[in-house]
């Protein structure tokens, strides 16, 4: 059992940490609000900006994130719902809580 | 790390080790649960351990009681219909569930002796359970981030967050303690909300912020070869990370939930 455990472990040392997102790509607010409108589809958002953070779940729905530099030097959120039929349903933006996470 | 954990024990033994259960001998009330083979359990004496440590931390949240609520935790269970209860060698007793798959912990001396389990009518690893901790009279779509912070307490104290085995139970109890996970930025204590999400803005006050979205979604951090370790495995759309360890947001802090589902303005 020892053994096992400590296998284990040493394994998780050399592994530990899972899959990063694909890094967030930072654009111009203004090129963001201009780009994505409701029911804009994913290949226009792609050509225009390029790829970023994206994550589909198994309902068909996709969800995108940009970054952007704000006014007070943080930087902000632009997230990007796409629905089942790879159209814009929801956008929202704004500058974030600071985690440690 | 944890579903990291899962995964690598996963790939060496790929039986699940099912936690050994002695039938009852005499029965002192008879329930009639369907018979499952491999059924979801856990250890009563865990669950009332996060009974205790929800009567000692009352005060993150002391108008709210203590519930405990069963959710999906594979694709396609069917959670209508599920019947759980108490099980010991002579002790059987009935836990109704609300609509929601909720339910109220009961304390009873004689299963605690006989360290009994609490027993679904589901196989093992259909279901996850987390303690539910809800202040009444909250705006709707709202949770609070005290609640939040006494769920993790109880969740965590009661063992209910996971079907691992038990050398992954072992391990983990190594490396994640109630204290570490409930009061540290990389704690990973899930939360899920009812419905998809969309974003989630913490409020208190005239401050408001948006989580960030590696607070959402589990971080982002599940692949299709870890997924299935995760208790987030068909509610990773609904899954979020609260900032339970950060004392510049009281308790009385409101996380604002927003869904996929809402009309863009």
């Amino acid at each position: 059992m020892k053994w096992l455990s400590l296998l284990l472990l040493v394994t998780l040392t050399a592994c530990s940490g899972t899959r990063a997102l694909q890094a967030s790509k930072n654009v111009p607010y203004a090129t963001l609000e201009q780009t994505v409108q409701l029911g804009a589809s994913k290949e226009q958002v792609r050509t225009a900006l390029g790829d970023s953070t994206a994550i589909r779940f198994d309902s068909g729905n996709e969800v995108w994130m940009y970054t952007y530099p704000t006014q007070s030097g943080a930087q902000g959120e632009f997230v990007i719902l796409f629905g089942e039929d790879g159209m814009v349903k929801q956008v929202r933006s704004g500058e974030v809580y600071q985690a440690g996470k | 790390m944890r579903a990291l954990l899962s995964l690598l024990f996963g790939s060496l033994l790929h039986s699940t080790i099912a936690l050994a259960q002695t039938a009852p001998t005499q029965q002192v009330q008879q329930v009639k649960v369907d018979a499952t083979r491999d059924p979801v359990d856990k250890s009563y004496r865990k669950m009332m351990l996060g009974v205790e440590r929800f009567e000692r931390d009352h005060a993150l949240a002391p108008q709210a009681s203590l519930r405990f609520r069963l959710l999906p935790r594979q694709p396609g269970v069917d959670m209508r219909g599920v019947q759980l209860r108490i099980a010991g060698d002579t002790v059987s007793v009935p836990l109704p569930l609300a609509a929601d798959n909720s339910f109220a912990p009961v304390r009873n001396q004689q299963a605690l002796r006989e360290d009994a389990v609490l027993i679904a009518n589901r196989k093992a690893t259909t279901m996850s359970w987390r303690a539910q901790v809800i202040t009444p009279g909250l705006p709707p779509d709202t949770r609070r981030l005290g609640d939040l912070r006494l769920e993790c307490r109880a969740g965590m104290d009661s063992g209910l967050i996971s079907n691992d085995p038990q050398i992954i139970a072992w391990l983990s109890s190594m490396l994640y303690s109630t204290d570490k996970v409930c009061n540290q930025p990389d704690g990973n204590y899930l939360f899920f909300a009812d419905r998809p999400l969309f974003g989630v803005t913490l409020v208190h006050g005239e401050r408001r912020l948006a989580l960030p979205f590696k607070m959402l979604y589990a971080g982002g951090e599940q692949t299709p070869a870890s997924l299935p370790y995760c208790d987030c495995q068909v509610l990773l759309d609904r899954s979020y990370y609260a900032p339970l360890w950060d004392a510049s947001w009281p308790d009385d802090s409101l996380l604002e939930l927003h869904y996929m589902d809402e009309v863009a303005p």
